[in-house]
């Protein structure tokens, strides 16, 4: 799932270690979810909203696969 | 680390007792016996001393200890975990399907063939009752 989570990392001059940290997750895992590799449970990605102070849509892109 | 450190030590205390039986047990010529207890006895004793090493090492080291914590606990690496033991299951079934056969070919006992069977069919018994117990659960 496509992310603006780099994006928004970035923006605040955050680490991937210190948002590791804040979320109680390992560095491997920001890692993998801002390169698609890994997509969050519904738990993590509510964390990472509030984190940021925006909605789950404003961080993760949904795109429908072609039926 | 989940287990109380009285656990560890009565199993290491446990694992050197029958390694030492296991010793006697050799001196005494019944292989059996000196095979379990050795066997076993080694296991309980290097598992155990592990465990006691590794408490020791995070007791000094508190930050490292809350790190593999979290590492170990993270969404990420409990998904790798359960996948790839899903994964180690069905390479494993294979294999449990050739050992009665190979069984067979070094002349076992028909004991054993049968319970070399009884085990793979006891895997696949335990992943259906997990699933189902699952299904309920979720």
């Amino acid at each position: 799932m496509l992310n603006r989570l780099e994006e928004l990392r970035k923006e605040r001059g955050i680490k991937q270690e210190e948002l590791a940290e804040a979320l109680q997750v390992s560095r491997q895992t920001i890692g993998s979810l801002e390169n698609g590799r890994y997509n969050p449970s519904i738990t993590l990605a509510f964390k990472l909203a509030r984190y940021f102070k925006l909605s789950i849509e404003d961080i993760f892109i949904y795109e429908e696969e072609p039926l | 680390m989940n287990r109380p450190l009285w656990v560890e030590r009565g199993l290491l205390i446990l694992g050197v007792l029958l390694a030492a039986a296991g010793l006697l047990a050799a001196w005494n010529g019944a292989e059996v016996w000196a095979g379990l207890g050795l066997g076993i006895g080694a296991g309980l004793i290097g598992s155990n001393t592990a465990m006691l090493l590794t408490r020791r090492y995070y007791r000094k080291r508190p930050e490292q200890e809350r790190q593999k914590r979290i590492d170990s606990g993270d969404e990420r690496s409990m998904a790798i975990r359960y996948q790839a033991k899903a994964k180690a299951f069905d390479r494993m079934i294979i294999v449990m399907i050739v050992v009665p056969f190979l069984l067979i070919a070094a002349q076992s006992p028909l004991w054993l063939v049968l319970a070399a069977v009884g085990l793979y069919l006891l895997a696949y018994l335990l992943q259906i009752v997990y699933t189902m117990k699952l299904g309920k659960q979720m």
